[in-house]
């Protein structure tokens, strides 16, 4: 069996409420139907396309509620894995950077990588949901309460509306505006997620089926079962569509690096800008419990000698200090902490550049690479 | 594992919140990042907003005191027990204290039941935090984001937190902020461009400097408090943004203070508490704690009864003690403080013998042969 293939769920609802093949949702039945997993982990939208919400599926008739992408919902499962699922045999739907928290706390020995089948998307960015409310309102002009899907392509994200009505901006134009994907998404260099069992997207696809890379033993041994028990069909994808898939990935990389330079480096807060930021902090730990690979048990933030009586803002060469030292090895630069900062500190600028700068050290990827992180490295 | 959206209970901002529930239990929180007001942000008290839940105080039966000592006892005895004692006293001889903490429908619950008893004294507690004038027309918490100028009586970084990320995008944008309060604290000072402290509200209020005066009125101002507390101060701000043309936000104190009110049960503040409890000799509180102010008048009164979800220092100088629902056990809405009602939803089920507040009211005017026209949240929400 070849690397890249395409791959369509065989059951016809599946493929209806898919993104694109069903490949995703079809392995996942496939897994539940066989009790190869204990449940699923994925996303199901709530309220709207702005809402998405981790479930985790037990009965595999429930899975079509997950079906779909939504790009308006900036989670990360890691942590929920860690915390919650860490003892069952579970599939999750991963974008790299989900991946990358899995793969970090798998070498903390927090997750085990043998009870977890990781089903990669690749991912384009994600955009917070009310920033894409108000920016569908401001720059589309209708109600964001009308959208009924979204997508990005081709550098556009493009909304559909009840009425089947399509419009489409340049992603550019909206993030020169200061709206679009999340600041830590338009650095994000890895595009697809060969760090997970497959990576499964629509470059390179064909109407109604899904691009799926294997990336795994593991991988290729789902696919091949799922495929002989009858839950995928597959074919072979053709050489231009490999070609163009390998071309988009080199754009958004290239696009990632320059927003990196432009993010870390040329409008990189001074340290004065720095002090005003922590001047805002008011110690609520949201930082600390959103990021995927924090997992110290007893956390020393919370040590008398620095929380000083709660004290706010603390000191911060104290809080954010540790931090920093604690994790700007691993970080992924997954965003979820300047996502639940309730101050609107830009936290991941300061681990994604630091990450960064020990990256042009020790040659470590977090998330990526199988060794541990440098300072871990005992070898 | 699920994930469930809910509205956060700890102040009025009313913030969107998810709790995590494994096993039928409330293991966390987790961020609602669709929510308007706070995208998925919260405070520390957010955070550990489903920790009472599992409150080692937490009530799980009705109780009874006997010669000083509680004892459980079944609904049946102390609704029957309330029922005969509230029957006894003169309707003027008896009062009911509501909850900001409780929702729209446990509040019209208890005004009802009032209402059909002709009880007069009734009110909920707002301790020390600003009266709402429900006549007067309010900013959003959207427009603090817009506004070019803020004048912020008290700390609202530390307070309601998510109310000062607003005063923060603002300046982000370029306003300008003063802050002025009777207390300096570090994170307002740090965070405003200028900050006046005050012996009296009052006195600054009366004599605002024109400099302040001039850029309320040429800028697109607001006025944002939650330390004005005295009727006079917030009636003095209100003033002034009327006088230049501000919009203006004040910051109520409970989840719900704001609800309560509009649902029609009088704010109360501190002083007016206190002269309704010394006012009875029936007392019937629903989820406050008003013996944290002044114990002395509580113990005066003859009969109390206290409905709450924990054993509280008010409850433990009850004669009857009812275990209520806390607010991821149940349904129900809270309105907050820019006026927008929000649905919470029941994540997990009270502990023991617990019931939902507004339940307990129905089924006690029921043993009472007293029908409140509801057996429903749905009926209840039919009829506000
Ligand atoms: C945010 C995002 C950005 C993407 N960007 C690209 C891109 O630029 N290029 C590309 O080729 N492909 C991209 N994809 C992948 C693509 O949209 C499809 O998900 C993929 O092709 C699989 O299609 P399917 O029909 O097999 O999946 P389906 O059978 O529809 O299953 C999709 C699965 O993904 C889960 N899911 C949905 N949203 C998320 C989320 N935000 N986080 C985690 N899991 C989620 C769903 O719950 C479901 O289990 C993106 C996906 C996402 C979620
Ligand atoms: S950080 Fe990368 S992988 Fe994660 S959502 Fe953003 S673009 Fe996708
Ligand atoms: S520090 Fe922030 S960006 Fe880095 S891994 Fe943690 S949460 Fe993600
Ligand atoms: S999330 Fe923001 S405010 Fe909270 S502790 Fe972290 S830096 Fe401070
Ligand atoms: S600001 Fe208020 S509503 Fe928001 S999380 Fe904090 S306590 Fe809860």
């Amino acid at each position: 069996m070849d690397k890249y293939l395409l791959v369509q769920a065989t059951d016809e609802e599946i493929l209806k409420n898919a993104e694109c093949g069903g490949a995703v949702t079809a392995l996942f039945k496939y897994l539940l139907d066989k009790k190869l997993v204990d449940g699923v982990l994925a996303l199901k939208k709530g309220e709207d396309i702005y809402d998405g919400i981790p479930t985790f599926i037990t009965d595999s008739n429930e899975l079509i509620k997950t079906a779909g992408s939504l790009h308006c919902a900036p989670t990360n499962f890691g942590k929920l894995i860690k915390n919650y699922l860490a003892d069952k045999r579970i599939a999750v739907s991963v974008k790299p950077c989900d991946a990358m928290a899995i793969r970090e706390l798998a070498k903390l020995k927090q997750v085990n990588l043998d009870n977890i089948y990781m089903i990669g998307l690749n991912c384009g960015g994600t955009i917070s949901p009310i920033t894409a409310m108000k920016m569908i309102e401001l720059f589309y002009e209708v109600d964001p309460k009308d959208v009924v899907k979204e997508e990005i392509d081709k550098g556009k994200f493009i909304i559909e509306l009840k009425n089947g009505e399509h419009k489409a901006i340049k992603i550019d134009e909206l993030e020169e505006k200061g709206y679009g994907r999340r600041k830590n998404c338009q650095r994000c260099e890895l595009k697809i997620p060969r760090n997970a069992d497959l990576a499964c997207g629509n470059w390179g696809a064909e109407e109604g089926w899904t691009f799926v890379e294997i990336c795994s033993e593991k991988g290729r041994e789902l696919i091949e079962n799922a495929e002989r028990e009858g839950y995928i069909k597959i074919k072979e994808p053709s050489k231009k569509n490999i070609e163009i898939r390998e071309k988009i990935e080199k754009i958004m990389i290239k696009l990632a690096k320059s927003f990196q330079k432009k993010h870390l480096e040329e409008e990189y807060p001074s340290i004065e800008k720095w002090y005003e930021y922590w001047n805002r902090c008011i110690k609520c730990y949201g930082c600390r419990d959103a990021c995927p690979i924090c997992f110290c048990k007893e956390c020393r933030l919370e040590a008398d000698y620095i929380d000083e009586n709660g004290k706010i803002p603390p000191d911060p060469i104290m809080f954010q200090g540790i931090r920093l030292s604690h994790i700007s090895q691993s970080c992924i630069n997954c965003g979820q902490c300047e996502d639940a900062c309730p101050m609107d500190i830009p936290l991941s600028y300061i681990f994604h550049r630091m990450q960064l700068k020990l990256r042009n050290i020790y040659g470590y990827i977090p998330g990526v690479d199988n060794k541990m992180p440098p300072l871990f490295d005992f070898e | 594992m699920k994930i469930i959206h809910t509205i956060c209970p700890c102040c009025s901002v009313g913030c969107g919140v998810d709790l995590i529930v494994k096993d039928n239990k409330v293991v966390g929180t987790y961020p609602y990042k669709r929510h308007p007001i706070n995208e998925g942000k919260i405070c520390l008290n957010g955070k550990n907003s489903y920790k009472i839940i599992y409150h080692e105080k937490r009530l799980k039966k009705p109780l009874i005191k006997k010669n000083g000592e509680f004892v459980e006892a079944t609904w049946d005895e102390a609704l029957e027990l309330i029922g005969n004692k509230l029957k006894s006293y003169n309707p003027e001889d008896i009062g009911f204290i509501a909850s900001g903490k409780c929702t729209n429908e446990d509040n019209y619950a208890l005004k009802k039941f009032a209402e059909a008893l002709g009880i007069k004294n009734i009110g909920h507690c707002i301790c020390n935090s600003p009266k709402v004038c429900l006549d007067k027309e309010i900013a959003s918490i959207d427009d603090i984001e817009n506004a070019e100028f803020i004048l912020v009586f008290g700390d609202v970084f530390g307070i309601n937190a998510l109310i000062g990320r607003r005063v923060i995008k603002a300046k982000e944008r370029g306003a300008e902020v003063i802050a002025v309060d009777k207390i300096e604290k570090e994170i307002v000072k740090l965070n405003s461009d200028e900050f006046i402290k005050v012996n009296d509200f009052v006195e600054f209020l009366n004599n605002p400097n024109d400099e302040m005066v001039k850029k309320l009125k040429e800028k697109n101002s607001i006025i944002i408090f939650n330390a004005l507390t005295k009727e006079e101060e917030c009636d003095l701000a209100y003033k002034l943004a009327e006088k230049t043309n501000s919009k203006i936000l004040p910051i109520a104190k409970h989840c719900n203070t704001v609800g309560a009110t509009m649902v029609g049960v009088p704010a109360l503040n501190k002083d007016e508490i206190i002269n309704l409890i010394k006012s009875v000799k029936c007392l019937y509180i629903m989820g406050e704690n008003p013996a944290l102010i002044d114990d002395k008048a509580l113990k005066n009164v003859e009969f109390l009864v206290v409905q709450d979800i924990i054993m509280s220092e008010t409850a433990e100088l009850a004669d009857v003690v009812l275990p209520s629902a806390c607010w991821a056990e149940k349904e129900g809405t809270f309105t907050n403080t820019e006026r927008k009602t929000q649905k919470i939803n029941k994540v997990v089920n009270p502990p023991g013998e617990a019931l939902e507040d507004w339940r307990i009211i129905k089924n006690l005017a029921e043993k009472m042969g007293i029908d409140l026209g509801f057996s429903s949240i749905e009926e209840i929400q039919k009829n506000f």
